[in-house]
């Protein structure tokens, strides 16, 4: 069942990034960050239960702590959802050096004319919605109705990163700040599939 | 007098009157960083040296915290004129959000002018909405009424990036900008990162403006040194007043980041290369992680909205630092603010997010003291979110006027129920919830002790929540030379950077008050909260049998038990 929800995932956000660029390597490279992804390993490595906890808490206060959740750095960027099997609790959902990417995306999503990239933020809103108002409990199975948006939008990030280093009017100083940030993604990204690996965190010691 | 200025004035009405209405009740009790300054303010007027009878400090030791001066500074007047009270220790900064208020009105107009919306006949200018919005803020009331030095702190910042700007047309104002940015090092110790950075992110933005000035610059910077240099000295002569309590609140001094780089190189193994384990688990990258982490916490919404600040006293129940309607315009403004891309929307920018740097360099977050510079960045970018939300629908829903009217109509009701909530949060929530976290009850207890300690050879208190000198000092405006002569100081800071007073007089504050290992003896008179002495008590002194007497208690507004005044009887 996780294996099956996860490879859907993986193919609508990969769809959403085709119909966005029609270039098959922003294609790869839109798979290339979901395998930099905590939130995407965790699904296909310890494919956690995603079938919904029971409710704890009256219906108001539940819906205003899964938005806190879904939406805190903490979560996203940090130490993501802390149950054994739902994250390796070193990481958030995505690592740190997906921000300045999903920011970029995001930013050029809201510019652009072209209706069609207003879909990822569409999802993102719509996913985001439905999993604050729609689940018991916030975690990681809930905020699987937005993450890939989230996914679709680093693409369309690093698709931007990259145009703006080739462009001759970009100042040095983003040129420089562009290739930290992908310098910077490389060694999250190796640390990712190092604690995976060494650390172990989805075997129970 | 012009339309525009009628407003002004109407608005500063408005926030003078919600930041001085009630504040010595409001929050109840009086917090103790608050009244050392009082006290401090208290001495200096009196003696021209501080607690510590040293001759007009730049940097109060007080409780081994090493606090900035110019709140003191500020708070001598008031106390001069209103005497050693609340009102008089709160004043200043219930006049310095006053004032920031008013600041607020022009930096928008100086950063986007001309902009505004019409209702009717009525135009409302961006800098009026920013104005009201700052004057009915609960993270700006709850700062104005409470002497906590971050309120008079924003107000020299914001004085000072509206001076910059204005500066740019009028070179002189730029000295203006000099003396506001030095005053705010002056109030509050995260000025001494914010105004850097926060003058390097200008510098950069109007480089080309600032060179064709570059006298005036110089001059500037020549008068910011100058003003600077005793505060140098100061740093020089005594190295803690550089960061004064910084050093124990920062990320570098708390070892939660040992612990984790301690778990990952164990999770490593011993088999896994060294070079290897520390490339993949170092402390740069950790501590950067941390540091982001915690500055994201201030753009969250449990900050904003949900919780705000829990840490006392900053915490107001159930309520964000921000109302709920504002998160709206806020993200509205923020991305606009991104697409003029002026060069004066990209200070607003650089304001909105250097803000919490210094609040993400402490253990504590999100810290709305720390933090407190956002407020302004903030609060324009909802003022310019609501303008261009209600000038996109006017245009899109004319001539519908009906409708149109509706939905500033539903806007203001929004912001009508918020403001009520955080009303009754502010005046209802905190003085029934959370007195202690105000230090409830100082004042009646230092009367109490004062009707009962004559029967008695020493009074001990519990320094439980506070430092217990401080409020007697305060509240029985004891006299400074008095004090200095049998005051018995610890100086040996204690691991959270605070010093130990011993006694005063015939009062004795034992560094722990636990009631089973206390000394005990006749003739005295112990204080504590209630959890920390038994309604009931019989036990042996020097051989003898005595019983508990509880004297008189102190409540709060919920009617629960703050104090107890005891002493021992024998049986």
């Amino acid at each position: 069942m996780t294996l099956l929800v996860t490879l859907l995932l993986v193919l609508t956000s990969t769809i959403l990034v085709w119909h966005l660029t029609k270039l098959k390597k922003f294609v790869i490279l839109h798979l290339l960050l979901l395998l930099a992804s905590p939130w995407l390993l965790t699904l296909l490595i310890a494919r956690p239960r995603l079938k919904e906890s029971p409710a704890v808490q009256p219906r108001f206060l539940q819906i205003s702590e899964n938005f806190s959740l879904l939406t805190s750095a903490e979560f996203l960027f940090s130490s993501g959802d802390k149950r054994f099997l739902y994250g390796t609790r070193d990481h958030g959902v995505f690592l740190l050096s997906f921000l300045p990417l999903m920011a970029l995306g995001t930013y050029h999503s809201l510019v652009v004319k072209k209706s069609s990239f207003k879909l990822a933020l569409w999802w993102l809103l719509g996913g985001l919605t439905v999993g604050g108002v729609g689940s018991n409990v916030a975690g990681l199975p809930t905020s699987l109705w937005f993450l890939p948006a989230l996914s679709v939008l680093a693409t369309i990030g690093t698709q931007k990163s990259l145009n703006l280093l080739g462009a001759k009017n970009t100042t040095p100083v983003t040129k420089r700040l562009i290739i930290l940030n992908f310098f910077w993604l490389g060694y999250e990204s190796i640390r990712l599939y190092q604690v995976i690996i060494f650390h172990q965190p989805f075997i129970l010691k | 007098m012009t339309t525009s200025k009628k407003s002004l004035w109407l608005i500063i009405a408005l926030a003078f009157f919600l930041r001085v209405y009630k504040v010595a009740q409001f929050p109840p009790g009086l917090y103790s960083d608050e009244t050392a300054y009082g006290y401090n303010a208290y001495s200096l007027l009196k003696t021209g040296r501080d607690e510590y009878g040293k001759p007009w400090p730049l940097t109060f030791k007080s409780f081994g915290d090493y606090k900035p001066p110019m709140t003191a500074w500020l708070t001598i007047p008031s106390i001069a004129v209103f005497g050693l009270n609340e009102f008089a220790v709160r004043l200043p900064s219930v006049i310095a959000g006053t004032v920031t208020v008013a600041i607020i009105y022009f930096l928008t107009k100086e950063l986007f002018p001309r902009k505004g919306l019409k209702i009717g006949t009525w135009k409302l200018r961006i800098e009026e909405i920013a104005s009201f919005l700052l004057a009915i803020s609960p993270w700006h009331l709850h700062f104005s009424r409470s002497s906590m030095l971050v309120g008079i702190e924003a107000m020299f910042i914001s004085a000072g990036v509206l001076f910059f700007l204005k500066g740019l047309k009028q070179p002189k104002v730029l000295y203006l900008s000099a003396v506001s940015f030095v005053a705010a090092i002056y109030t509050y110790y995260g000025s001494r990162i914010t105004v850097p950075l926060l003058l390097i992110a200008l510098t950069i933005i109007f480089k080309q403006k600032l060179w064709k000035m570059r006298r005036v610059v110089l001059g500037s910077a020549i008068l910011g040194a100058l003003l600077m240099s005793p505060l140098f000295a100061t740093m020089i002569n005594d190295p803690a007043a550089l960061t004064g309590r910084a050093q124990t609140i920062s990320i570098f001094y708390d070892s939660a980041i040992n612990s984790q780089l301690w778990r990952a190189h164990t999770l490593d193994g011993p088999e896994f290369p060294v070079l290897i384990s520390r490339f993949f688990h170092n402390k740069a990258y950790f501590y950067f992680r941390d540091f982001a982490r915690r500055y994201l916490h201030h753009f969250s919404y449990d900050f904003w909205i949900r919780t705000g600040d829990t840490s006392p006293p900053f915490d107001i129940p159930n309520q964000g630092v921000i109302y709920g309607a504002d998160t709206f315009f806020l993200l509205l403004g923020f991305y606009l603010a991104i697409r003029i891309r002026s060069q004066k929307s990209q200070a607003l920018l650089a304001y909105l997010l250097l803000s919490p740097v210094v609040a993400a360099l402490t253990f504590i977050t999100p810290a709305a003291n720390r933090s407190f510079n956002l407020i302004i960045p903030l609060t324009i970018l909802v003022a310019l979110g609501l303008v261009h939300s209600f000038s996109w629908l006017r245009q899109k829903m004319t001539p519908n006027l009906l409708r149109h009217n509706t939905l500033y109509a539903l806007v203001i009701l929004v912001y009508i129920f918020s403001f009520t909530r955080y009303l009754r949060h502010y005046y209802v929530a905190i003085p029934q919830e959370i007195p202690h976290e105000w230090h409830y009850g100082r004042k009646e207890l230092v009367q109490k002790v004062s009707a009962l300690e004559n029967e008695f050879d020493h009074v001990v208190f519990s320094n439980k929540e506070g430092p217990a000198y401080i409020w007697l000092l305060f509240y029985k405006q004891y006299p400074p030379q008095k004090y200095w002569q049998t005051a018995k100081v610890d100086q040996v800071l204690n691991e959270f950077g605070w010093l130990h007073v011993e006694t005063f007089a015939k009062y004795i504050f034992p560094r722990q008050f636990d009631w089973q290992t206390l000394t005990k003896q006749p003739n005295v008179l112990y204080v504590g909260y209630e959890d920390q002495i038994p309604d009931d008590w019989i036990g042996n002194v020097n051989d003898r049998g005595y019983a508990l007497v509880v004297d008189d208690k102190v409540l709060y507004p919920n009617g629960n038990t703050a104090f107890k005044l005891v002493h021992l009887e024998e049986r």
